[in-house]
């Protein structure tokens, strides 16, 4: 038996002449659970109805389990799906919601039975099974959707952005609840969202979708620390992007002008003298002065004036002005600093990171 | 005060702007459906003759002689089955439209469905004696054809051709409330219910058919309800077929009987009414904009 539960192997999905998925390849470990992550229009929920079996693929393998399901119709799929409306049918009460896949199934009314009490014990809505779906919150809802899919025990649980409709703090409550309740049943789930908080709580694995191509895939913190490229690197968070010119290397270790700016760094790939380079650096990972031992002028310092404090609760973030590296962005966990003070900036030079365009 | 003053003037507002339909209705409709009721109380003979004294008498017939017992029933077995051939005609037809077109493609063949509804009730029933009769198209072209020798009478003046043409003249009044409702059914339903599981045939009888009872309720009521009062039909085409409206009638305008005429026009609103609660009670109609 193969370890993987999914695997897509150059998925292409035109429409027309608009490309949706552009050379998707994709392999799943059983037990795992992959956040596609992107925009709204790179393609993710057309993903999902490719794995579902909604949408035919215009090229590519699709195999679940080693199985190709090419031609294979969505009710014959090991897999079940979360809608993003969750479309929970508004002319059954939740028990006969969840009952739905079992009851297609043809299992003995019992055992349907004690599979719907089982799963809505797991799910906290064993009392509200009597219950219509409209008389159900929003939260409940959200329940009464993943219990109707999981009762299936698919091989692979789709979820197009099932959080979004929640509140944020019930939002929260729920993604950290999914990501137990994934762990504890061992099962592959494809997990759809823009939110890229989202992707940082719950996923082993994200993979990044632009414009119907994956651009980036790997754990969150592979990806967030060492994007692979500008728009993973933007899409995840506040960022300082700074186009350099390779002076010299020594090892690993690089340095680089950027105006008056000199930045040295580690490299993990082949550079050379006279490379233009983009260079990025975490807003969390600058530290902020008021005064300098070293000179101005020396590597990875900088200097700048305030021109803005955005105020973020925890943290607060400032906006400096500096001589020629545009606006620099630093995050700082007090609030001391105000607008026009002078302040010098300093990071490691493990923090600097080299992507690509 | 000041709130009491408030709420004293938006209730006369209201008034003043429903004063138009309320005056229209009290004319058109409160003051005959009352002198109605009051004559169905009273004791009628023949030849308009009444006598205001209260009875039941007129209630008590209706409901217990033989002829109007069979009529009802009789008019309820051909509004009903009437309407389950017209659902059978119809859903399909607005299943169509609702789930095969894109865009309002559907509302403009909708649109095309209701242009015979512009041509006056009559007329159109007389179109059909034209088509149906013994001399109509439908004889003509198959005596011309050599296929008979004799006109067929068998499909005109009978309850045939009764249903014929109620089903031409009902159907917009299916197709566009069952189209309304599949139309309303949201998309991801049926692919949820296939990702359950399910294949085309059991999506539709799980999901499709349970939604679309809303739809199939106001199509019955669209039908049932004019159909037991209908006489015209009956009247041009039916032959001997002699519905309850063509008996009020008989009773308002041939014999003369007002207040028997009354109570059986008062007994048939009240059916009506009932089964119109029924209706909506049974299918859920309610339930589903809860």
């Amino acid at each position: 038996m193969t370890p993987f539960s999914l695997e897509l192997i150059s998925i292409y999905k035109n429409y027309g002449k608009i490309t949706a998925l552009e050379d998707i390849n994709l392999k799943i470990r059983r037990g795992e659970l992959l956040t596609v992550l992107g925009p709204s229009g790179s393609g993710k929920s057309t993903l999902l109805k490719i794995i579902g079996g909604f949408e035919d693929p215009t090229r590519g393998e699709v195999y679940i389990n080693g199985e190709l399901m090419n031609n294979v119709p969505p009710y014959r799929r090991p897999t079940s799906m979360v809608f993003q409306d969750l479309a929970l049918f508004p002319h059954l009460n939740v028990f006969d919601n969840i009952a739905y896949g079992l009851k297609i199934r043809k299992y003995p009314i019992n055992e349907i039975k004690k599979k719907v009490k089982d799963v809505a014990e797991l799910l906290h809505i064993e009392e509200l099974l009597d219950r219509r779906i409209t008389q159900l919150s929003g939260g409940q809802q959200q329940r009464v959707a993943l219990a109707r899919s999981l009762i299936l025990e698919p091989e692979i649980l789709l979820l197009d952005e099932p959080l979004g409709p929640l509140d944020v703090k019930l939002r929260k409550e729920m993604q950290l609840e999914l990501r137990k309740l994934q762990k504890n049943l061992n099962s592959t789930w494809v997990y759809v969202t823009h939110d890229h908080e989202e992707a940082m709580v719950m996923s082993d694995r994200v993979a990044i979708l632009k414009s119907g191509r994956i651009i980036d895939i790997g754990t969150i913190k592979e990806i967030y620390e060492r994007p692979k490229n500008r728009f993973t690197a933007e899409f995840l968070g506040e960022v300082n992007i700074i186009e350099c010119v390779v002076d010299s290397i020594d090892g690993d270790i690089f340095t680089s002008t950027c105006g008056k700016l000199k930045i040295e760094g580690r490299t993990f790939k082949e550079l050379k003298k006279g490379d233009k380079i983009q260079i990025m650096i975490r807003p969390e990972k600058v530290k902020i002065m008021s005064s300098l031992n070293t000179q101005i002028g020396d590597k990875n310092v900088l200097s700048g004036r305030i021109v803005e404090v955005i105020y973020k609760g925890a943290y607060s973030d400032l906006k400096i002005e500096t001589e020629d590296s545009g606006i620099f962005t630093a995050r700082t966990l007090g609030s001391t600093y105000s607008v026009d003070e002078v302040v010098f900036l300093k990071w490691d030079r493990e923090d600097v990171i080299v992507i690509e365009e | 005060m000041k709130i009491s003053k408030k709420k004293s003037w938006k209730l006369m507002r209201n008034l003043i702007y429903s004063l138009p339909a309320i005056i229209y209705l009290t004319i058109f409709f409160y003051i005959p459906l009352v002198t109605m009721i009051m004559y169905s109380f009273w004791h009628g003979e023949p030849l308009y003759r009444v006598v205001r004294v209260f009875t039941l008498e007129n209630y008590v017939r209706f409901f217990t002689e033989e002829l109007s017992q069979n009529v009802f029933i009789s008019t309820n077995i051909i509004s009903i089955v009437t309407f389950l051939i017209i659902l059978l005609v119809a859903y399909p037809i607005a299943y169509f439209l609702a789930r095969m077109t894109s865009g309002d493609t559907g509302l403009k063949i909708i649109l095309l469905i209701l242009i015979p509804l512009e041509m006056n009730y009559l007329i159109r029933i007389f179109a059909w004696r034209n088509i149906l009769g013994e001399n109509g198209l439908i004889n003509s072209f198959l005596i011309t054809l050599g296929l008979i020798d004799q006109p067929i009478t068998f499909f005109f003046h009978s309850i045939y051709a009764v249903i014929i043409v109620v089903l031409h003249n009902a159907l917009p009044y299916a197709v566009v409330p069952l189209y309304i409702t599949i139309r309303s059914i949201p998309e991801n339903l049926y692919l949820a219910a296939m990702d359950l599981g399910s294949n085309k045939l059991s999506v539709f009888f799980r999901v499709t058919l349970p939604l679309s009872m809303p739809g199939i309720a106001i199509a019955f009521l669209f039908i049932y309800i004019p159909l037991m009062g209908e006489f015209a039909i009956p009247a041009l085409v039916g032959g001997k077929t002699y519905m309850l409206g063509n008996m009020i009638v008989r009773q308002y305008l041939t014999v003369g009987n007002w207040p028997y005429a009354s109570a059986a026009t008062i007994s048939l609103v009240s059916i009506t009414l009932i089964v119109m609660y029924v209706i909506f009670k049974l299918l859920g109609v309610r339930r589903l904009y809860e």
